[in-house]
């Protein structure tokens, strides 16, 4: 155990060594401006969803107020912390890389796919649970919109991580350096996006009765 | 210029200890207008830290961070208004 812990701690020192990044220009544009076009795509498609949720809701507030309670409240947090997780990974990620530490960036976009991975592990587990308790998309209203809702999400976290590997590629091509780094930044936006989204999924499924 | 990287590390740590917070509050406390309130801020709250810190929006182009701050307001207040009027609203969404 400590001989693990002495391989491992020198590898771990480098990802928090430093602690001031060059902070990015003022009123500048994250990443670029197309992945923008996309984010706000993705944001209205996730906004109609959420609408046509709340209508649903005060038309069947019975319904909607007791499937909450069938769901798994520790699946759906534990899936918020992979989230907030990986995108406070890809946050550090990109901070290392305007310090030009390649490698601790490539660390850090491991452990977001990591996270990602978990994320979508959780998320079948619970898809499993839910049938075994007979929780399936035609249960009622409220079944169909989480199935929706979260399934559509899931497949946005599978197809992010693909772009965080898609990163760790350019970064061991060396794409990415400190003055140049665009497409991380890029990459780093769009996975940040599929977070808000799941930040409002949360309340709105598991939380709220 | 120089960005102290400690900050998202705590912003991390306070995303974290809200999302948890608001599990058990939830798990333990019968359902009330205030806990309904209470979510609805943490979720703005959560979705303005990543937005600022993580996406870096903070300091970036306005109409952008206006967007995507305004959107964590929106939706917020649509939770608060569901379920503060819910007859209300389901009044004025229903085909006559």
């Amino acid at each position: 155990m400590i001989g693990a812990l002495t391989l491992i701690a020198p590898k771990l020192s480098v990802l928090w060594r430093n602690n001031r990044a060059p902070e990015p220009v003022a009123g500048r544009v994250p990443g670029n401006m197309a992945i923008w076009v996309a984010i706000f795509s993705e944001m209205s498609e996730f906004a109609l969803m959420f609408i046509v949720y709340f209508i649903a809701k005060v038309h069947f507030l019975e319904l909607f107020n007791e499937g909450p309670t069938q769901l798994n409240t520790t699946a759906g947090a534990l899936n918020t912390i992979a989230l907030l997780s990986s995108s406070y990974f890809v946050a550090k990620s990109v901070q290392s890389v305007r310090l030009n530490e390649i490698k601790a960036a490539t660390r850090w976009l491991w452990l977001a796919i990591l996270s990602g991975c978990c994320y979508l592990g959780v998320k079948y587990w619970e898809y499993m649970w839910n049938i075994k308790q007979g929780l399936d998309v035609d249960t009622n209203l409220f079944f169909t919109l989480y199935y929706y809702m979260t399934f559509n999400h899931f497949l946005h976290v599978a197809w992010g991580s693909g772009a965080l590997l898609w990163g760790i590629y350019r970064l061991k091509q060396g794409a990415y350096t400190a003055d140049e780094h665009e497409g991380l930044e890029t990459i780093a936006s769009y996975w940040h996006m599929i977070d808000l989204v799941w930040i409002i999924i949360f309340p709105l499924l598991y939380i709220l009765r | 210029m120089t960005l102290p990287i400690r900050r998202i590390d705590t912003v991390w740590l306070l995303l974290m200890a809200i999302t948890i917070g608001n599990a058990v509050i939830t798990e333990t406390v019968e359902p009330s207008l205030l806990i309904i309130v209470i979510v609805a801020i943490s979720l703005a709250f959560k979705g303005w830290m990543v937005v600022g810190h993580f996406m870096e929006l903070k300091n970036a182009n306005a109409k952008i961070k206006a967007w995507m701050n305004a959107y964590f307001i929106v939706i917020p207040l649509l939770v608060i208004i569901i379920h503060a009027f819910p007859e209300w609203i389901a009044s004025m969404t229903t085909l006559r």
